[in-house]
């Protein structure tokens, strides 16, 4: 395809760069630098979703108290993704307290925490008008593995309830 | 004659002012789209970036944050007509990203916003840039001006993109490849995710037998999967002309995609991104009729 065009519709203003042209610029390799240093630190990312994966993974749901699922968006107004994260950074918060890390963390320290997330979820539920629900709310969470051979199994266990 | 973007390094396109009209405003039309009609924090228990600095619950007031809303609204027209962008533009990226930050302040880091704030702060700082040599440019920056900020958006968009395919392979240890037919973990998760967000039964292929196939066959995950980290490192290709930037804006966008269909999981405002700053389906179809006629007349 041939495109006419005008001098100074067409001219670029490129960078005069000798030889290698095609590497990224400097001011390139330093943002790239930079949002990999500030890290999540909002509104800063490095979008690492996804960067990693093992044959192990979880994820968690709300419940009745006869193990019923809820529907997280309706009860408390944010989604279980936002739950389990929620949940996940106050158990980090406390085990780091003592030197460890979340995969260390006790029954009872993931149903204190667990409990205290279902308290502070109740109340954003309550301000975003959600339908929060007088009985009680269960976390459960589910772990997923799978072996070498590529089959899944599905492990479920409540954490808290509030 | 050569098009632009025939060489392997990177430029400033010389968009055409109308051009950056439809970018302007398509993002300011994004902008409008991401802010949420209220906002329910009233508490900031695990601070994030901004969060660390400010106490942003004010925000949480309704009556206020409705009057901010509505300049909000004033302030993205505005820059969409290429008026005043300190103002404009600087206003509305300052509430969306307050409002970010609050959100993110509660220990559940999202990140649907954040690349939206930053094109938004990249263009007001290349705004900014440009008002400090030539005060001149503050009421209604030149066509240049315009250029540079467009550029210093794809700018941001690219490396946002290189810095994900990077911790991809640092967080992996650079077996991200070799982990990927684990990913069918994360299919059910995110399926089931959706499914106790509303209850609503997810029971399409890519949510019931997909994820089984893909624990089973990891070489063909891989052969599907690893085409998006190479877009993503190869992201820089997209500054070097018009038409590389459409085809990593286009072979990231269906990445996007392919995310969405197979995960459930939508990016759109990344999406919305590619479309309007590097793919520019606007200055393609014009190419196009301009070709047929230009044909016809000769």
């Amino acid at each position: 395809m041939r495109v006419e065009s005008t001098p100074t519709s067409e001219t670029e203003h490129r960078q005069q760069r000798r030889g290698w042209q095609w590497l990224p610029s400097w001011r390139m390799v330093g943002l790239v630098a930079a949002i990999l240093v500030i890290g999540e630190q909002f509104p800063f990312s490095y979008f690492p979703m996804y960067s990693s994966f093992d044959p192990t993974a979880d994820y968690y749901y709300l419940a009745n108290e006869e193990g019923e699922p809820l529907a997280s968006v309706e009860v408390v107004g944010t989604s279980t993704a936002n739950v389990k994260k929620m949940y996940r950074e106050r158990l980090r918060e406390l085990v780091v307290r003592r030197g460890a890390e979340e995969d260390d963390a006790t029954e009872q320290e993931r149903a204190q925490i667990g409990r205290e997330t279902l308290t502070y979820l109740r109340e954003l539920g309550l301000r975003s008008g959600a339908a929060v629900p007088s009985e009680p709310i269960v976390l459960q969470r589910v772990v997923l593995h799978r072996s070498g051979e590529g089959e899944i199994t599905r492990q479920e266990r409540v954490v808290a309830s509030n | 004659m050569r098009l632009t973007g025939s060489k392997f390094r990177e430029a400033t396109i010389p968009h055409a002012g109308w051009e950056m009209l439809v970018m302007r405003a398509v993002f300011a039309w994004l902008m409008w789209t991401m802010l949420p009609g209220d906002v329910p924090y009233a508490s900031q228990p695990v601070p994030n970036g901004l969060g660390w600095v400010f106490d942003l619950t004010w925000l949480a007031n309704p009556d206020l944050f409705g009057l901010l809303r509505i300049g909000y609204g004033v302030a993205l027209v505005a820059f969409a007509l290429g008026v005043v962008p300190l103002l404009s533009l600087g206003y509305a990226v300052g509430l969306i990203t307050a409002v970010g930050a609050l959100e993110n302040s509660q220990g559940a880091i999202g990140h649907h916003l954040q690349l939206v704030c930053l094109v938004g702060a990249a263009m007001w700082i290349s705004s900014l840039v440009s008002s400090r040599a030539d005060v001149r440019q503050v009421l209604r920056p030149s066509l240049a001006t315009n250029q540079t900020a467009v550029h210093w958006s794809k700018m941001i968009i690219v490396a946002s993109y290189v810095t994900s395919a990077c911790v991809k392979l640092i967080a992996s240890g650079g077996a991200w490849i070799v982990q990927l037919p684990d990913i069918s973990l994360q299919l059910i998760k995110t399926h089931a995710n959706v499914f106790y967000d509303t209850l609503i039964p997810q029971s399409g292929w890519a949510a019931t037998q997909l994820p089984y196939l893909i624990a089973e066959h990891p070489n063909l995950t891989r052969l599907f999967f690893t085409p998006g980290l190479i877009f993503e490192l190869g992201a820089l290709a997209a500054l070097w002309g018009r038409r590389s930037a459409l085809v990593v804006g286009g072979g990231l966008l269906l990445m996007h995609l392919l995310v969405r269909w197979v995960m459930n999981l939508s990016f759109s405002a990344h999406e919305w991104l590619l479309v309007i700053f590097l793919i520019n389906l606007p200055y393609w179809v014009w190419l196009g009729l301009r070709s047929i006629l230009d044909k016809k007349s000769a």
